[in-house]
């Protein structure tokens, strides 16, 4: 019995998109709105854990949390026969017992979303009100976490993010688990064929009327539009702008300096090459020139 | 000529009407000066020894314990294992590399929360308080403000019953108690700073965290009433959200007892078996107690005027 999706991805990525579209194509009757999202926890949503683990985890350590996870997984799982699609920001990496934190045992699959790491960085500087450096930091900071050093009461665990390459190649590459790769520009160029891909590795069979439905539901203005009405919950207080900012690829070359794509360049040149964000053949190019995007089959 | 009594552990301490016996000091306890004498009905005796690997038929299982009807086993990596049996024995292998604090943390929490609930103790994930000459229950997930807010009471002139873990019983006439348990409060740094308490002068709970043990002294109670279960007529259910404002509701009878039954303290500890007892008992406190539902903003706390709005709801 394996029963959990880990819907995974660095973050700004388009996890929350995603969920929302596979929450209107299961619940396609649903009132529009954002309370869809309950359904599709966090799997670092502290109540969720601390209920499986029988310990309020806010009386231990990050460390001695992670140690946990994967036996508080493993239950989740072989509690609840239906499958469950639990967002993930953190890289798959190991507990300190050296076992994974998001179990195979536990896994019934992952989709995996990935996004182009400079339109990534600028996304983080508006959401976290931060600046273009400190966000082209973060996302080559191999120990980049969320929630890591607590002084108040939080409703999350800490997410181990890892840096940016890290996050993407520890959950494309880990092994044992099946997955379903899916680029956020291809999900924005083609939404039905990529929806169509992602509710068939659920299990569903993707009738074309009730993704195009989910896809309309779920459009970007419409995501604007509700979001100024009713607030987004998991919008940070410090944020510069709405959650959903922009939607749209190819920020990333327009914001950022020569300098600042040259260091994120540096840093994950060969997994962005690996998913397209890079031409196969030449050196990376740092001036800064906006480049035509062709879709890449997925490495 | 008395046999096969083990000896008593040397420390003696009071909570939850209880008398806890300790092989180490608890210094977040209140003493118990009653005469040692054997082991009885209204002791927890623990102790450091083995404890298995496993429990043989658990009907109750977690991510971090196995549980029957009257056995809790609980394994924290890098803490220890604690097994507790009929409401009674503690016994506890700590790692080796342990922190005091975090054995004493989850002895005090998880363990005391099993005890209770082997020994048919309505036992609630919330703080509690003294206000005049009732208790209030504060309820609520880990994160909602529970302790913070008991914090500003006791600022305002409550007493402290107990932080995070709430036993309630029902008296002579069926009216629920809430008993005194654990008095001291714990306060993460930020919110300990911001009712300006001096993180430097207080002990951390346990390596590794910035929480902090605020003492609370029984203060101007008589050494009849530090001991007795208090009638409890409030509860508010505290929840923290992204709204500007705090808003606070009555909830009406159904929601009383969905509220209660959803705050138990550690409910998955509970057998299948034992549900039903826990039900009923929730049901009857939910009978006498006027309950609000209490959502604040995360940022700002606004913590004077979420404990002034408590105070006026009691009082009224």
């Amino acid at each position: 019995m394996a029963p959990i999706v880990w819907l995974a991805s660095y973050p700004r990525s388009g996890n929350t998109w995603l969920r929302l579209l596979v929450a209107h194509f299961e619940h396609p009757d649903a009132p529009p709105g954002f309370d869809l999202l309950a359904a599709y926890p966090s799997a670092a949503a502290r109540a969720l854990f601390d209920d499986v683990a029988g310990v309020d985890s806010s009386d231990l350590t990050a460390d001695e949390v992670d140690l946990l996870r994967p036996r508080v997984y493993e239950r989740l799982a072989a509690d609840d026969a239906r499958q469950r699609v639990l967002k993930v920001h953190d890289a798959w990496l190991p507990n300190a017992d050296g076992a994974p934190c998001f179990p195979a045992a536990a896994t019934a699959g992952v989709i995996y979303a990935v996004r182009d790491p400079l339109d990534v960085a600028v996304s983080l500087a508006h959401h976290m009100g931060r600046s273009l450096d400190a966000a082209v930091a973060l996302v080559c900071d191999e120990r980049a976490a969320l929630g890591a050093s607590p002084r108040s009461g939080s409703t999350m665990l800490r997410e181990r993010l890892g840096s940016w390459s890290t996050n993407v190649r520890s959950w494309v590459d880990a092994p044992g688990l099946r997955r379903c790769v899916v680029r956020y520009e291809d999900l924005c160029a083609e939404p039905e064929a990529t929806v169509a891909t992602i509710v068939a590795f659920l299990g569903h069979a993707p009738d074309p009327a009730r993704v195009r439905r989910a896809v309309y539901a779920t459009r970007f203005g419409r995501l604007q539009a509700m979001e100024a009405e009713h607030g987004f919950r998991d919008a940070q207080p410090r944020r510069t702008a709405p959650f959903f900012r922009r939607g749209r690829p190819g920020g990333g070359r327009e914001a950022l300096d020569a300098a600042q794509v040259g260091r994120i360049v540096a840093a994950h040149g060969e997994t962005m090459r690996r998913f397209g964000y890079l031409p196969a053949a030449a050196p990376a190019d740092a001036d800064g020139s906006p480049r035509a995007r062709r879709a890449h089959p997925v490495a | 000529m008395a046999t096969g009594t083990a000896s008593a552990p040397p420390y003696a301490y009071r909570a939850f009407g209880l008398r806890l016996r300790t092989p180490f000091p608890c210094p977040e306890l209140a003493a118990d000066a009653s005469p040692a004498g054997a082991v009885g009905e209204r002791d927890v005796v623990v102790r450091l020894g083995a404890t298995p690997d496993a429990l043989d038929a658990p009907v109750a299982r977690g991510g971090a314990f196995e549980a029957t009807a009257d056995e809790l086993l609980l394994a924290l990596p890098r803490v220890g294992r604690f097994h507790v049996r009929g409401g009674r024995d503690v016994t506890i292998t700590p790692d080796a590399a342990a922190d005091d604090g975090a054995v004493r943390l989850h002895l005090l929490g998880s363990c005391l929360g099993a005890v209770l609930h082997q020994r048919g103790v309505l036992a609630l994930h919330a703080s509690a308080v003294r206000l005049g000459a009732a208790a209030v229950l504060l309820l609520g997930v880990s994160g909602a403000g529970k302790s913070t807010l008991a914090a500003a009471l006791v600022r305002r002139g409550a007493a402290l019953l107990g932080d995070d873990l709430a036993a309630v019983v029902l008296d002579a006439a069926g009216a629920p108690r809430v008993l005194p348990g654990v008095r001291q409060l714990r306060l993460w740094a930020d919110a300990a700073e911001h009712l300006a308490e001096d993180t430097t002068r207080l002990r951390r709970v346990r390596a590794g965290l910035e929480k902090f043990g605020v003492p609370v002294a029984a203060g101007a109670e008589s050494p009849d009433e530090v001991g007795a279960a208090v009638p409890v007529r409030h509860a508010f259910v505290l929840e923290a959200d992204n709204e500007p404002t705090i808003r606070m509701a009555p909830l009406a009878d159904a929601a009383r007892f969905t509220e209660l039954t959803h705050h138990t303290y550690r409910y998955r500890f509970l057998a299948p078996a034992a549900r039903a007892g826990h039900f009923r008992l929730a049901a009857r406190t939910a009978a006498h107690v006027a309950m609000y539902r209490v959502r604040r903003p995360r940022h700002p706390f606004l913590l004077d005027e979420l404990a002034d709005r408590v105070v006026a709801a009691v009082g009224a």
